[in-house]
């Protein structure tokens, strides 16, 4: 593929990369507020800002919630927002995340992916952005620094499209990826301005002219349509990341095909699929067992919310076992990539791969490729589907 | 100077807010919020916490609002206002806008003295150019009168009641326009709804300076409190000429008070009318009588000695 | 009814809403003339509108924005 801009290759963390993306993105405010393992991100930021390399104004707010809540009210006002956090954080702001996606406002959130206490806990695993599944945000997954970086770009774009105007998530690993540096390919400055465009609010509350009222009190005659609507924002975000996809491949030379990352799938039998770093993992041992003459490849989902039900349920069409890997569990249940999948497949498939699930690197436990070639194994031999697993657990 | 004429004649033009909403009969809270809005000269956007003011004026699809206004929820009106303010900063640096705005938070107590004291000090020690009123009704009203940290010593609520075992509240309300002026912000003020101009000056004062101003403005309510809805005005009165509630301002770390009762009242004047203090009558609770005009007298004698001079209007 | 009351004094106006007031009686005790009274139907009326100062404290302390107080201004052209 032709790549249509030069670009500059760093040695960057994830975290940087992040805040590279920022920098360029160069937002009207950021409210911010620390917590590991994001913190890099709004440092590095606050540094651009410091050396006036961007003018985002930047507001050290006194706690997460109070971020989220600077975060409406800027981008209601009419600006361009974008903030981060991580597992507290995040679970601190989401009240007013469900209040930022039902106000449509379109806030990018960059997540470090952090476990949720208790026990508390600084490392990697994907339960503070489960916990968030439900607030009508659209949600990104990072696999590795370059993602993060494309992704916050593409998130922006994606957020402040009319047809969506919702919060964007975008998640990277805490840790595994924050903090370890990858080389990543940035886009120059002007390339990524052409890209995001200028912020054009429907209503901002700066309009005195135009007087609005926003977050009013709604009764039962109302509520259930005003909800309906946030549907369709997230029916039109599918659309709108395709779109991009196309634009953003043009400027970047990469291109983030469908919803998902498919590796070795078109003739595989077995396939993992699994969300952010661990899928490197995952290729690492999809080409040793190739290698072996097993037929295994990868989903790798980027976009999580919207679930693209339909097309993963079309792309394991024919498998023998899918093994779906989970980084968070939803106690009480299963986890909640395989819930959405074994969905999927009863939605759209009449004859299903056996479906496996396994939950894997809670509190940033460690996930060798050994630990993954096993879940083969476990395939092959056609262990029971019943029976809900965890991989790297003493138990 | 603001006078009736004027702040009518703007009214009139503006119409900032209006009636036909859904906030009882006699409520403080209305008079509050249109004689601020009123004074104040420039456009302004509101931002609305969760509670009375905000549930009985937007009832969707309604509003009795025709200026922008914006709620997001119970705890963060402050913090909200500082996300506002600051996007009006950046879009005035980088020449998108050019008006001058000025920024006005409501809280009632609840949403102000409790759940939102975080985000109010936060936004406070920042020094956004915002105005944060606080209309001080002394319980949870929206929700059916549940005490907070501004209702009275020995005051009725539905979760310190008066019983068998119990006399209603058995703490001291905070003293919040205390805690708001030991943030250093330009200026604060103590208000009432029963002094429409001092109120009206004090709005006009807040809205001149560069930086927070926090306004805490005691708004009578007729259901929590327990008097007759026209008594409104006149119970709200009673708070200030008994020193209860004393009229005051701390413009740059300096305190001055604003009003000297000719002739201080006891402190069972501001309590007889009221139902939620009617049981402090009964001879038993003779005794708390007694400490609760110790207390306002203490906190009278205390003011006094901290306020510089008596700025007459 | 529901009709708005106007009351006239030479150029001063006073008009009430009945629609909108709720007979708090708030401006019946704020006016210092004794001007207001709560009619049999509990909404604020004008008794004696001859006593009225059209001070306008009826009008902004009206919670419900029932009440208007307001004089007619009589157009001079500016060449007179």
């Amino acid at each position: 593929m032709r790549v249509a801009t030069e670009q500059q290759l760093s040695l960057l963390t994830g975290a940087e990369a992040a805040a590279h993306a920022m920098r360029q993105i160069n937002p009207d405010v950021v409210p911010v507020y620390p917590i590991t393992p994001q913190t890099p991100i709004i440092e590095t930021f606050a540094q651009f800002v410091a050396d006036g390399l961007c003018d985002t104004e930047i507001i050290n707010v006194e706690s997460e919630h109070s971020a989220m809540s600077a975060a409406v009210g800027a981008s209601c006002a009419g600006a361009r927002v974008m903030t981060a956090t991580s597992s507290q954080g995040l679970a601190l702001m989401l009240e007013i995340v469900y209040i930022a996606a039902a106000m449509r406002c379109p806030i990018v959130i960059a997540i470090g992916s952090r476990a949720l206490s208790g026990p508390i806990n600084i490392h990697c695993d994907h339960s503070d952005s489960m916990m968030a599944r439900d607030a009508g945000c659209v949600q990104l997954f990072a696999e590795n620094a370059q993602e993060a970086y494309d992704l916050m770009i593409i998130a922006q774009r994606l957020a402040e499209d009319h047809r969506v105007l919702v919060p964007v998530m975008v998640m990277q690993d805490g840790f595994t990826i924050t903090h370890s540096a990858e080389p990543v390919a940035l886009l120059p400055d002007e390339v990524v301005k052409d890209f995001v465009g200028e912020y054009e609010p429907l209503y901002p509350l700066l309009d005195v002219d135009h007087p609005t009222t926003q977050g009013p009190f709604v009764l039962p005659d109302y509520y259930f349509e005003l909800k309906r609507q946030q549907v369709d924002a997230l029916d039109a975000a599918r659309t709108v990341w395709l779109e991009l996809q196309e634009r953003f491949a043009e400027i970047s030379g990469r291109r983030y095909q469908g919803f998902f990352e498919a590796y070795k799938l078109s003739d595989a039998e077995y396939v993992l699929v699994v969300l952010s770093s661990t899928a490197g993992t995952a290729k690492v041992t999809i080409d040793r067992l190739r290698r072996k003459g097993i037929k295994v490849g990868l989903v790798k989902p980027w976009v999580f919310r919207p679930f693209p039900a339909q097309e993963i349920a079309q792309a394991l069409a024919g498998k023998r076992a899918v093994a779906v890997l989970d980084r968070a569990i939803s106690l009480g249940s299963w986890g909640p990539l395989y819930l959405e999948i074994s969905a999927a497949l009863g939605r759209y498939l009449p004859k299903k791969p056996a479906l496996y699930n396994y939950i894997y690197g809670l509190g940033g436990r460690d996930t060798p490729p050994e630990l993954l070639a096993s879940v083969v194994t476990d395939m092959q031999n056609e262990v029971d589907p019943t029976v809900l697993r965890y991989l790297g657990l003493r138990e | 100077m603001p006078n009736t004429k004027e702040l009518a004649r703007r009214e009139e033009m503006h119409q900032r807010f209006t009636g036909a909403h859904a906030l009882c009969a006699g409520c403080g809270a209305p008079i509050c919020v249109r004689t601020i809005l009123n004074a104040i000269e420039e456009p302004v956007v509101v931002v609305n916490a969760t509670g009375c003011l905000e549930v009985a004026t937007t009832r969707y699809p309604t509003t009795a609002w025709n200026v922008p206004w914006i709620h997001v929820a119970f705890e963060n009106a402050a913090a909200v206002a500082s996300g506002i303010e600051t996007a009006y900063r950046v879009l005035r640096r980088r020449g998108k806008i050019s008006r001058e705005i000025r920024f006005v938070a409501f809280g009632g107590d609840g949403g102000t003295y409790d759940i939102g004291l975080q985000a109010l000090s936060g936004a406070l020690e920042r020094g956004h150019r915002f105005i944060y009123v606080c209309y001080d009704n002394e319980a949870y009203m929206n929700t059916g009168n549940q005490r907070s940290g501004a209702t009275p010593f020995a005051a009725q609520t539905s979760t310190a009641p008066v019983g068998e075992r119990s006399f209603g509240k058995p703490q001291r309300r905070k003293d919040l326009t205390e805690i708001a002026a030991a943030h250093h912000i330009p200026y604060v003020a103590q208000a009432s709804i029963s002094d429409w101009y001092d109120l009206a000056r004090k709005a006009r004062q807040a809205a001149a300076v560069d930086g927070p101003a926090f306004l805490n403005v005691l708004s009578t309510c007729p259901r929590g409190w327990g008097y007759p809805t026209d008594q409104a005005v006149k119970i709200a009165r009673l708070a200030v000429e008994t020193c209860y509630w004393p009229l005051y301002e701390v413009i740059e770390g300096r305190w001055y008070l604003n009003y000297i009762p000719e002739e201080k009242l006891p402190i069972t004047e501001w309590l007889r009318p009221q139902k939620r203090f009617a049981h402090l009558f009964e001879p038993q609770n003779r005794e708390l009588l007694h400490q609760i005009q110790q207390q306002v007298d203490e906190a009278w004698e205390k003011l006094l000695r901290k306020c510089e001079r008596y700025e007459a209007l | 009814m529901n009709a708005m009351k106007r009351y006239e004094q030479g150029e001063f106006f006073l008009e009430i809403e009945p629609r909108r007031c709720k007979g708090c009686g708030v401006c019946v005790q704020s006016c210092p003339k004794g001007v207001l009274v709560l009619n049999g139907e509990g909404k604020a009326e004008a008794k004696d509108i001859a006593q009225c100062v059209f001070c306008g404290i009826c009008e902004q302390r009206c919670p419900d924005f029932a009440i208007s107080v307001y004089k007619v201004r009589v157009l001079q052209p500016s060449w007179v």
